[in-house]
């Protein structure tokens, strides 16, 4: 399993853990964080900027 | 399996054992901390996968200033989480919860699964035309030449969200300086990390703006770098948050996508396209426009973590 392949898969479970924190959290504070969570993953290539590893910024 | 072998799946561990702290922690104070760290090593896995930049965005945004606005938020929220709990879900929809979130991770693991080992690619068009911007660092040509508008327009969504910031402020506090005031005498460690921290964070900032042409970096971080000394000194206490009516100040915070969308208006008319560079210029244009954008992004962050103004205007 090459580098990548292993962050694919915490990033697909960093998915799902942030998704259940988003939903089963109720205070605001800690959706923002979950949401956060959850989107960390795909930050860096949310553009179609791929594959230069497009920077992530704001 | 091999030291870098072990080393990713022991990273991979700390990720998710500290994403999880984040998502089931008994306080907000504690999951928020947890993010923080949990930035931190995010940066490392984007070091590992050779996104240098990712990383050194990630770890002064992602867990820096974000954080920082965050354990903020947190430490206000402090008496109100024990006063007014909200009704936490019930057994079997947090069960259903946690199903859908196990579903989509399954999902998703699959289709990481089935990508093919190469996967369609505008790289070689990219590097081919890296010439041409005078600049080494292909991600600073997609940011600032490829993708200028966008890179602008991100600019001017920082300059929307302090405006936003300064907005909460009360009426008679408009103008007025966000923040505590000056005292006689800062809290004496934090003060001397901030005098021994600032200068020399200072220098890295400026060198990071500086080599972001041709290598890891650019404006975005640099400007981050700068930021954060700012912050410091503000948090020691050593210096007061300026007036926000102060005419220097909201220069400063507009300079930066100002310049940028001059520039691409004169693109326009000297260069034949919105957001074009002269051919032979482009290098020289591209680091005047990323000096104004360092200024505007080094006030911007502290100003947004300063938060809206809470004190009287002086005349």
């Amino acid at each position: 399993m090459t580098s990548a392949t292993l962050a694919g898969l915490v990033g697909a479970a960093l998915v799902g853990l942030g998704l259940y924190g988003l939903i089963a959290n109720p205070q605001p504070l800690r959706k923002i964080l979950a949401f956060n969570l959850a989107s960390s993953p795909g930050r860096a290539r949310r553009r179609d900027c791929s594959p230069i590893p497009c920077r992530k910024r704001w | 399996m091999s030291v870098l072998q072990a080393l990713d799946m022991g990273l991979a561990f700390l990720v998710f054992a500290v994403a999880a702290w984040t998502i089931f922690a008994r306080g907000a104070f504690a999951a928020t901390v947890g993010y923080v760290v949990y930035g931190l090593l995010l940066s490392l896995v984007w070091i590992r996968l050779f996104a240098v930049d990712v990383a050194l965005t990630e770890a002064a945004i992602g867990s820096g200033v974000t954080g920082v606005l965050l354990i903020g938020a947190a430490a206000r929220l402090r008496g109100a989480e024990t006063a007014g709990d909200e009704k936490s879900l019930t057994g079997p929809s947090r069960l259903f919860a946690a199903c859908l979130g196990l579903l989509v991770a399954l999902a998703l693991a699959g289709v990481v699964l089935l990508l093919p080992d190469q996967g369609p690619s505008l790289a070689p068009q990219s590097m081919q035309n890296l010439p041409e911007t005078g600049l080494g660092n292909p991600v600073n040509a997609v940011l600032i030449a490829y993708r200028a508008f966008d890179t602008m327009l991100e600019k001017v969504v920082l300059v929307l969200a302090v405006v936003g910031a300064w907005s909460l402020a009360a009426e008679r506090y408009w103008g007025g300086a966000p923040g505590e005031a000056r005292v006689e005498r800062p809290e004496p460690t934090l003060a001397f990390l901030a005098q021994v921290l600032a200068p020399l964070g200072i220098l890295v900032g400026v060198h990071i703006f500086w080599v972001g042409a041709d290598k890891p970096g650019g404006a975005f971080q640099g400007g981050a770098i700068l930021a954060a000394m700012w912050m410091i000194v503000m948090m020691a206490r050593l210096t007061e948050a300026p007036q926000t009516s102060a005419f220097w100040l909201r220069f400063a915070l507009v300079a930066g996508p100002m310049v940028f969308l001059a520039a691409g208006v004169a693109g326009a008319i000297f260069a034949g396209g919105f957001f074009a560079y002269p051919p032979g210029l482009a290098k020289p244009a591209i680091l005047f426009i990323e000096t104004f954008m360092v200024l505007s992004i080094a006030v911007t962050l502290p100003m947004l973590v300063a938060g809206p103004p809470r004190r009287e205007p002086k005349r």
